[in-house]
């Protein structure tokens, strides 16, 4: 944006100088309309260059878990970001996401002989009418030394000092299993009580993974009817 | 807004009228200009509209919505789901999925329906109402205390654009493979009729357009594109980059254009890596090393340095022969990227990982992952790898898994020497490393630490 604020002010002037105002009055029709279309265009330019931001946003996000690189985790929120995690309740803030994440996963940075892959995917994407909130759904395939398994993150960004940020993150379990395999054994869900740290509040929903079935909400509607989802 | 756009027009009409701007700025006027960048944009939405409506149909497919996964089709639309045959129109879709799900809407307790929808070669048809694109389709099946299955297969869909809704026109799965678990995919024997209990039930309207060939059978699924490199697209010829980059200098509509740029070449890397990973799979080696810039360098692992397209062709002999045998597979799934373009639009640099699925000929399969650093270039108009880096994270035989059976990362090869050394030292799993990332933090703008951690053979801090 500051090549074009130097143009626009570069502009002005040369329109000073070469006495363009009246130019600018009496701008044929074609242009006219021409700055119409470009003004409808500017929106539309900045959505598509949001969701490309807000998806490197969210692959970034795998890419740090995958290597316990949990600082780097907690700086992806917004001050007063929130945490949600399979079961284990709501963190609130940096500080709290970064102790749940130290405390109750693991330390900091990788280990010997653990495999901790959160592959981030499938993203869908909606920035909001204001360009300054935006909303992505995307799942995360596990593949770790304990076991495989499918998240699937409902996640809400905030523009903030022109930066996209987590305001929430919300990953509930489809699937968790040990390498076995899922026909043997699943860990239904985690509860606010399975390790430490407790969280600031109680889990926002209550659900059981596979072998159960919970559909966690879309939050946009079928990209063919237009028609909202809606639990039966 | 209203009036910055207005200025920028009234810029580009004095422009056209003074100095040395006259003769670039008349060869197109600014209506016919907005005219073009109308056009980009529209076609920078429809990809990300189509990725979107393929990631839907994943999502909803998971959890056997099968109404939801219906209504993406268009009326007349057909679904081909490997050898059960070619159901046709929304009613027959819908109807042919809910047999394919026992017979009701939802997954039942104890069912899992995972289908992930990855690795998208997206080509919208300059048309504007027809697109085609290449999907990669991986299924974790079960049935709580009967089964669990692994599945990967090759969509190749078409998009119809209709009332300025796109829709799914057609969908065509290729499957690979669905392997039991417990048995995984080296195993697989061939058998006469793979077709499921829902199209025996509930018979296809046409019999398969194609003849199948699952693994351990050879199925290279036809590309709806041409290799890139082979491709003479006329709309990013240098030539227009070049002008634009004339422009630049004193056109305030050139930035809009510019940033047009930006998005596409974007999309175009996105589809150039993926492109790679289906020929990859398929030991398509020819048509991967012309992917590659004559003085590329490729690095795998820590088998050393090959330097330039034709030692590049060469080292590709380290995965396999040239082309795709009974037996073998060498699925490479391209996932996650992270693409940065230069400001400039004449480079750039991704992070990828790869998800690795191996099989040989009366040898056990093998699971494997790993992360990409690569940089790519523009070169004759079409974008091409200039440095392809695979870190190695993790290998492992099919049965033993993580935990007890990682096979240590390859080294340099003894038979097709590398032209340099590895430029970074590192052990898979159990060892741990952390490839550097070429991208600032998405939030601090910091730069990423990627100090590696103390090993204590290589005698590092």
């Amino acid at each position: 944006m500051n090549n074009a604020r130097r143009y626009v002010v570069s502009i002005v002037g040369l329109c000073a100088l070469s006495c363009a105002a009246s130019r600018l009055a009496a701008a044929p029709p074609v242009e006219r309309d021409a700055a119409d279309r470009l003004e409808a265009l500017t929106a539309r330019l900045q959505r598509l260059e949001d969701a490309n931001q807000i998806e490197n946003v969210q692959r970034a996000y795998g890419y740090f878990v995958d290597k316990a690189m949990w600082h780097e985790v907690s700086d992806l929120f917004a001050d007063d970001g929130t945490y949600e995690i399979g079961g284990r309740g709501v963190f609130v803030g940096r500080r709290r996401v970064l102790e749940y994440l130290q405390t109750g996963l693991a330390p900091e940075r990788p280990v010997e002989g653990r495999l901790y892959n959160h592959m981030t995917l499938q993203p869908i994407v909606h920035v909001d009418a204001d360009g300054l909130h935006a909303h992505v759904r995307a799942r995360a395939w596990v593949m770790s030394s304990g076991g495989w398994g499918d998240a699937m993150y409902e996640n809400e960004l905030v523009k903030q000092g022109g930066v996209w940020k987590f305001s929430t993150v919300r990953g509930p379990f489809q699937m968790f299993s040990s390498l076995d395999g899922w026909a043997k054994a699943s860990v239904p869900n985690t509860r606010p009580d399975s390790f430490l740290p407790p969280p600031d509040r109680p889990p926002s929903v209550i659900y059981l993974a596979y072998p159960s079935v919970y559909i966690v909400p879309f939050d946009y509607p079928n990209p063919v009817t237009g028609r909202p989802w809606k639990a039966d | 807004m209203r009036a910055a756009a207005r200025l920028l027009v009234c810029a580009v009409i004095l422009f056209s009228t003074i100095g040395p701007f006259r003769s670039k700025a008349a060869a197109a006027a600014p209506g016919a200009r907005v005219d073009a960048l109308v056009r980009e944009v529209q076609l920078l939405e429809d990809t990300r509209a189509i990725k979107t409506l393929q990631r839907a149909y994943g999502y909803y497919t998971d959890r056997a919505l099968w109404h939801e996964v219906a209504d993406l089709f268009a009326d007349d639309a057909t679904l081909e789901l490997g050898a059960d045959g070619v159901y046709v129109g929304k009613q027959r879709i819908q109807e042919y999925l809910r047999h394919l799900g026992g017979g009701r809407e939802g997954l039942a307790y104890g069912e899992l329906h995972e289908h992930l929808q990855l690795q998208p070669v997206v080509h919208v048809d300059q048309d504007g109402l027809h697109a085609k694109a290449r999907w990669r389709d991986v299924g974790m099946l079960g049935e709580y205390g009967k089964s669990a299955a692994w599945t990967e297969g090759i969509y190749e869909n078409q998009y119809v654009k209709r009332n300025g809704v796109w829709m799914i026109r057609s969908a065509h799965l290729y499957v690979t493979f669905e392997a039991p678990l417990q048995l995984g995919w080296a195993r697989l024997q061939s058998i006469a009729d793979w077709r499921s209990q829902a199209a025996k039930d509930y018979p296809a309207d046409r019999p398969p357009s194609v003849r199948y060939g699952r693994f351990p059978q050879v199925q290279v699924v036809t590309f709806h594109y041409g290799n890139p490199a082979d491709t003479n697209d006329s709309r990013s010829a240098s030539g227009e980059r070049a002008e634009g980059g004339d422009r630049g200098r004193g056109d305030a509509l050139a930035t809009y254009e510019h940033r047009v740029r930006l998005l596409r070449d974007h999309d175009e890397i996105e589809n150039l890596q993926g492109i790679y990973g289906y020929y990859f799979d398929k030991n398509l080696w020819d048509e991967v090393a012309k992917l590659f810039t004559q003085d590329a360098t490729f690095e795998d692992g820590q088998r050393g340095v090959y330097v330039g397209r034709d030692h590049i062709r060469k080292a590709l002999l380290l995965f396999g022969a040239q082309g795709p045998r009974q037996g073998q597979l060498n699925n490479y799934l391209q996932l996650q990227p992270v693409i940065d373009v230069s400001e400039d639009g004449k480079s750039a640099k991704a992070r990828w990982r790869a998800v690795i699925q191996l099989a040989s000929p009366n040898a056990d399969g093998q699971w494997g992952e790993g992360t990409y650093e690569n940089e790519y270039v523009r070169e004759g108009g079409v974008w091409k790898i200039r440095k392809l880096h695979f870190y190695l994270t993790a290998l492992t035989d099919y049965d033993l898994m993580w935990s007890k059976g990682s096979i240590a990362v390859p080294a340099a090869s003894t038979l097709l020497p590398p032209d340099r050394p590895p430029t970074e030292i590192y052990r898979s799993l159990p060892g741990v490393y952390l490839p550097p990332f070429h991208f600032a933090h998405p939030v601090t703008g910091l730069p990423i630490d990627s100090h590696p951690p103390a090993d204590s053979l290589l005698g590092r801090p």
